[in-house]
């Protein structure tokens, strides 16, 4: 391919690979036979926000975040909490939400990031830690470890996304708005800032970057989308408990980045379906998944540095490019 | 087009002190040449003008201003750019955003614009001229590889393409040469001298004597990280202190090589004829 590489094109195409993506996705309640199963695409979505999110700030920018979800848990439980204990309108709740995670990234990341090397990781880590503690203790709010429940479900413009296959569609459009944000953002001139400074914050500095700007505006972009995931989830599932916030749960969305391929744009994807199939595939067997997602770790951490992803996305290419190949030949034939 | 004033400069490391007391003054529009033996603490004294390491004492001034309580992207942004002894290039971008990425300071968009795509005509604008600088460096045909895949001395000419991305009006040139191949150094000095003709003023930091005397306008030789000499071409090469600090003991000739290593300290010797062969050139150039 002797073809000139260009951002903006890379940018294009990914932007139409995510449009035809998301119509075939679009044909997923038909295919659904049951609710559980449509329910299990709501998840994908969901999922899908929070591994994005975090591939942003570790997979392109270096940065690792122990607390995705503990954001998860902050927009389940503040969207959850407002609606049910303050009556606030669910979509009032979510953009709460949206704008509590971010924010609180920001307080975190403010004195974290100002630092070189590893230090945002401890930091979300003992913030994931105080999140738990708090969803768990202030029962009159949260409901305790017993959970909070009777969330209503969203109504935007007099359309009550109560029932599974409406929902869908919800969380379809915001899984596929984060997709085309990071696109866009990925080849700008932010995005190539932020993966100048996961590589070399001294090359980064000399070209006039501010690392520190780079970096916060990654972890805030995380955390918000981890934000408004919780939100869905809360409004979906009408419910919420502490122990799907924990410091293990955020792990496990740090192993699904690497499995679906670090710092690559189509990882998420893959960490997403794996997220949501591998449980279900493995229902029968209590905790099997952990032993499946730890070895899967220990597979692409020897043979597969770029993730599932980096293996999927050549053979794509390949395929995409021969049925051009095929279609042109057809349309020359007489 | 700026100038690059350097006055009362130290850095110490612990109890090193890797420049003493250093002082020159780089002319607008002119390529000033930094020379010394290895260890004279030149590629420091890069780094404390370009803010990556702290002065102990001293300023750094970029046409009067003084930078030196910059960060170091902040005096990026004013236009001081350099370029990496050893390299720093981001190696899994491609050739061509890494020149992009040397633009950055220029561009305009801000965070919010770019996560929603709102700098499109800005975007296309700079790799239109990525790939000019690309094209000037030679190196337009290697656009889309990884930055990875090329070899050292197209590397050496990306990290130059990259520097220019960013319009500088200071350039900081650290050993543009070392590691190029003999037949492509030609290349290097003459687009070393296309860039400064655009008006970019140029610090260079290199050990091959020839071209150095070729090329620089002014020379400042450094020793032992203090000020040794300073002027012409042809006053530093017949200064009997220069002579003293990078001989020793004066042995045959061999035009070309590095001082301050074992087959340098001949050169060193050799110079002063090279030089006056290299400023006779100049003369006619001017």
């Amino acid at each position: 391919m002797s073809q000139a590489f260009s951002p903006a094109k890379q940018c294009e195409r990914r932007l139409a690979t995510v449009a035809v993506l998301w119509i075939a996705f679009l044909a997923w309640p038909l295919l659904a036979g049951n609710d559980y199963v449509l329910s299990l695409g709501v998840y994908f979505f969901i999922n899908l926000l929070l591994i994005g999110g975090l591939n942003l700030l570790m997979g392109f920018g270096g940065q690792i975040s122990l607390c995705q979800a503990g954001f998860f848990g902050l927009g389940a439980y503040v969207s959850g909490v407002l609606s049910v204990r303050a009556g606030w309108p669910p979509h009032a709740g979510v953009a709460a939400a949206l704008i509590l995670s971010t924010v609180s990234a920001l307080a975190i990341g403010l004195p974290a990031l100002r630092l070189r090397g590893n230090y945002l990781a401890m930091a979300t880590l003992g913030f994931n830690a105080i999140l738990t503690v708090l969803f768990t203790e202030l029962v009159g709010l949260t409901g305790g470890p017993n959970g909070l429940s009777g969330i209503p479900p969203i109504i935007l413009a007099g359309v009550d996304f109560g029932s599974p296959q409406r929902f869908y569609y919800l969380a379809w459009a915001a899984g596929g708005l984060c997709m085309a944000l990071l696109a866009v953002f990925l080849s700008s001139r932010a995005g190539r800032a932020l993966r100048a400074v996961a590589a070399s914050e001294v090359a980064a500095a000399s070209m006039g970057i501010n690392a520190f700007n780079a970096k916060l505006l990654a972890f805030m972009f995380s955390a918000g989308a981890a934000g408004l995931a919780g939100a869905l989830y809360a409004h979906f599932n009408q419910y919420a408990s502490p122990e799907t916030f924990n410091f293990s749960a955020s792990v496990l969305i740090v192993v699904m980045v690497a499995l679906g391929g670090w710092g690559q744009y189509w990882g998420p994807i893959f960490g997403a379906a794996v997220f949501t199939a591998v449980p279900e595939l493995l229902h029968k067997f209590q905790d099997a998944e952990l032993l499946v997602f730890g070895a899967g770790m220990i597979v692409v951490l020897l043979f597969l540095p770029q993730g599932i992803a980096g293996c999927v996305a050549p053979i794509a290419t390949r395929i995409a490019a021969g049925m051009t190949l095929l279609a042109r030949t057809r349309a020359t034939r007489p | 087009m700026a100038s690059l004033q350097i006055d009362d400069l130290c850095v110490d490391f612990g109890g090193l002190r890797a420049v003493n007391a250093l002082g020159f003054t780089a002319a607008e529009g002119t390529i000033k040449g930094v020379i010394g033996p290895n260890g004279a603490g030149k590629t420091t004294l890069f780094n404390a003008i370009s803010g990556f390491v702290r002065p102990s004492r001293g300023s750094v001034r970029l046409d009067g201003i003084d930078i030196s309580t910059l960060a170091s992207h902040e005096r990026a942004s004013r236009g001081l750019s350099r370029t990496f002894q050893n390299l720093q290039l981001i190696p899994d971008m491609s050739v061509l955003e890494n020149v992009m990425l040397g633009s950055h300071a220029s561009l305009r968009a801000a965070w919010g614009a770019s996560l929603l795509g709102l700098a499109r005509r800005e975007e296309l604008a700079a790799e239109a001229l990525a790939l000019e600088k690309l094209e000037l460096l030679g190196l337009a045909d290697r656009s889309a590889v990884p930055a990875s895949d090329l070899g050292f001395a197209d590397a050496k000419l990306l990290e130059i393409a990259r520097a220019l991305a960013g319009c500088p009006r200071v350039l900081l040139l650290d050993e543009p040469l070392a590691g190029v191949p003999l037949e492509e150094q030609n290349r290097v000095v003459e687009i070393v001298r296309a860039i400064n003709r655009t008006g970019v003023t140029i610090v260079l930091v290199e050990h091959n004597m020839r071209v150095v005397m070729q090329v620089c306008d002014e020379i400042v030789v450094m020793h032992h990280g203090a000020w040794l000499a300073e002027g012409s071409p042809a006053d530093v090469a017949q200064s009997p202190e220069v002579i003293a600090a990078y001989l020793g003991t004066a042995h045959g000739a061999a035009p070309g090589t590095a001082p301050g290593t074992t087959q340098g300290t001949a050169a060193g010797a050799a110079y002063p004829q090279t030089d006056a062969a290299g400023h006779g050139t100049r003369g006619n150039h001017a």
